[in-house]
C-alpha cells in the first residue's frame, strides 16, 4: 500500500483527523498537491460506490464530503500557488430549488458532495424562478443544471424552467438533472429534463458523465 | 368556535427512528462510530430546541356532495380520499402541530457553518418529532371521543397524493388561525416553521369501515417514504 493511498483509506473510514494528519505529512514531505487531490478523489469515488451499493449511509456519505471539502480548502491555495493548471475545477454545475419550493437540505448535501469532488458549484438557494437559472447559466457557461424539488405541485416549474432554457437557446448546450424525493423516471420524462439522479452519489455521477 | 392550543408531550425518539427518517436502515448494519456519536447528540439537541404543540378545532359537516365536503363557516375541502372515508362524518377536526422555528433556525447556522453533517442529522430528527407527534395528537384525539362512542378517520391533509390542492392549507388556516402559534403559509402554501403538518379527520357515530388504514395507504410513494417508516416503526 502507498503512503498515499492512506490517505484515500482514511478517508473511507471517516478517520478526519487522521486524513488531515495524513495530509500535512505529505506536503512536509513535499508530496504534489495535486497528487494528494487525484488520492483524495480515488477515496471519494470508492465512497460513492460504497454508498450506491448499500454500504455506506447517507450520514456517512456527507461525512466523507465534508471531511474532502476541508482537505480542498488546504490544497486548493497551494495548487494556486503552484500554478498547476492540470487541477482545474471539474466543471460548473448550477444548482437550486425550484419555484415554490424552500426545501434546502437534500440541495445542499449534494453541493457539499460536488465541492468534495472539485465542482464549482453556484447555489441559486431555494424557490428559484426559471429566468434566475437562465441568467446564472448564461453567466457561467455551466454545461450542468441541478433542480431539487421535495413536493410534486412543483413539477410544472420544473417543466417551465426546461421550456425557459429552449426559448434562451441554452437547451443543448445544458444537460438538466432532477432530484428529490418525489422525482423518478416518469417526472423526468413528464417535465422533459436528460437526468434523474436517486440521491446525491448520482447526482455527482452524472455531472463528472456530463464533463467527461 | 376558537381553536384549542395544546402543547404535546414530547415523543421519544430512538437512533433507529431517527436513521430511518435519514433513509437509512439502522439495522441492517451498525453505523461508523462517529455517525452514531453525532446522531444520539443531535437527538438530545432537538429535543432542547423543540416544544411541540397543536392547534385544533371540530367544524360542523353542512354538506357532502361528490366532490368536497362543505363545512361551517362557509369553507369546503375537495380531497376525495377526505369525501370517501369522512364523508359520513358529523364533523371534521382540523389540526396543525408545529415543532417551532428554533430547530430549523439552528439547521440553518449549521449550513452557513459548513456542518452540512449536523444540519442533515438536525433536520431529520425534526422530521422524525413531527412524524411521530402527529400519531400521539390522534390517538389521544381517538381515545377522547371513542369513550363517547365516536369515531374518528385516519387523518388527511391537503398537499398529499392523494389531495394535491395545496391551496386548501389557506382554509386550515382561516379556520384554526394557527398564526398564534408561530404558524404561517408561504406564497406558495407551504407551512412555516417547516416542521409542521396540518390535518383533517372525520368525527362521527357512522363512519365508513376503513380499519387498519391510514392515509398513507392511499399514497403511492409510501414504500419509499422514510416518514411512512418512522411512523410504522412501532404500530
Amino acid at each position: 500500500m502507498s503512503e498515499l493511498s492512506a490517505i484515500s483509506d482514511a478517508l473511507v473510514e471517516l478517520e478526519e483527523d487522521k486524513v488531515k494528519e495524513l495530509v500535512q505529512q505529505e506536503l512536509a514531505k513535499g508530496t504534489d498537491p495535486l497528487s494528494i487531490v487525484l488520492e483524495c478523489n480515488a477515496g471519494m469515488a470508492r465512497i460513492g460506490k460504497l454508498f450506491e451499493d448499500n454500504e455506506y449511509f447517507l450520514s456517512e456519505l456527507i461525512m466523507s464530503g465534508e471531511i474532502m471539502k476541508d482537505v480542498m480548502a488546504l490544497l486548493e491555495p497551494l495548487l494556486v500557488k503552484n500554478d498547476d493548471t492540470s487541477a482545474p475545477s471539474q466543471g460548473t454545475v448550477v444548482i437550486g430549488t425550484v419555484k415554490d419550493d424552500l426545501h434546502d437540505i437534500g440541495k445542499n448535501i449534494v453541493i457539499t458532495m460536488l465541492k468534495g469532488t472539485g465542482f464549482n458549484v453556484v447555489d441559486l438557494g431555494v424557490d428559484v424562478a426559471a429566468e434566475t437559472f437562465v441568467q446564472s447559466l448564461q453567466e457561467t457557461g455551466a454545461k450542468a443544471l441541478g433542480l431539487s424539488t421535495l413536493l410534486n405541485f412543483t413539477f410544472p416549474q420544473i417543466k417551465l424552467i426546461i421550456q425557459a432554457l429552449e426559448k434562451s437557446g441554452l437547451r443543448e448546450q445544458v444537460k438538466v438533472i432532477i432530484g428529490g424525493a418525489p422525482c423518478n423516471e416518469d417526472v423526468r420524462d413528464f417535465v422533459g429534463a436528460d437526468y434523474y439522479a436517486k440521491d446525491a452519489a448520482a447526482g455527482v455521477r452524472l455531472c463528472k458523465e456530463i464533463y467527461a | 368556535m376558537k381553536a384549542k392550543v395544546l402543547e404535546l408531550t414530547l415523543p421519544k425518539l430512538t437512533l433507529e427512528e431517527i436513521f430511518l427518517a435519514q433513509g437509512s436502515n439502522f439495522t441492517a448494519r451498525p453505523p461508523h462510530p462517529r455517525i452514531l456519536e453525532l446522531n444520539q447528540r443531535i437527538i438530545a439537541e432537538a429535543a432542547a430546541l423543540i416544544q411541540p404543540k397543536v392547534v385544533w378545532l371540530a367544524v360542523d359537516v353542512l354538506k357532502v356532495d361528490g366532490q368536497a365536503i362543505y363545512v361551517s363557516g362557509g369553507e369546503k375541502f375537495t380531497s376525495k380520499l377526505l369525501t370517501q372515508a369522512a364523508g359520513t362524518a358529523d364533523k371534521l377536526i382540523v389540526a396543525a402541530i408545529t415543532l417551532g422555528p428554533e430547530l430549523e433556525t439552528q439547521v440553518a447556522a449549521y449550513q452557513a457553518a459548513g456542518r452540512m453533517s449536523d444540519a442533515f442529522a438536525l433536520d431529520s430528527a425534526g422530521s422524525a418529532y413531527i412524524a411521530l407527534s402527529s400519531p400521539r395528537f390522534c390517538d389521544s384525539l381517538k381515545k377522547t371521543y371513542n369513550s363517547d362512542g365516536l369515531m374518528t378517520t385516519f387523518p388527511m391533509g391537503p398537499g398529499h397524493s392523494y389531495w394535491p390542492d395545496l391551496r386548501e392549507q389557506r382554509v386550515i388556516f382561516k379556520l384554526l388561525q394557527p398564526e398564534a402559534i408561530g404558524m404561517q403559509l408561504s406564497e406558495s402554501n407551504l407551512i412555516m416553521p417547516r416542521k409542521s403538518v396540518s390535518m383533517v379527520i372525520g368525527l362521527g357515530r357512522n363512519l365508513p369501515e376503513l380499519r387498519g388504514k391510514t392515509h398513507c395507504d392511499f399514497c403511492p410513494q409510501h414504500q419509499k417514504c422514510a416518514m411512512h417508516k418512522v411512523t410504522h416503526l412501532n404500530r
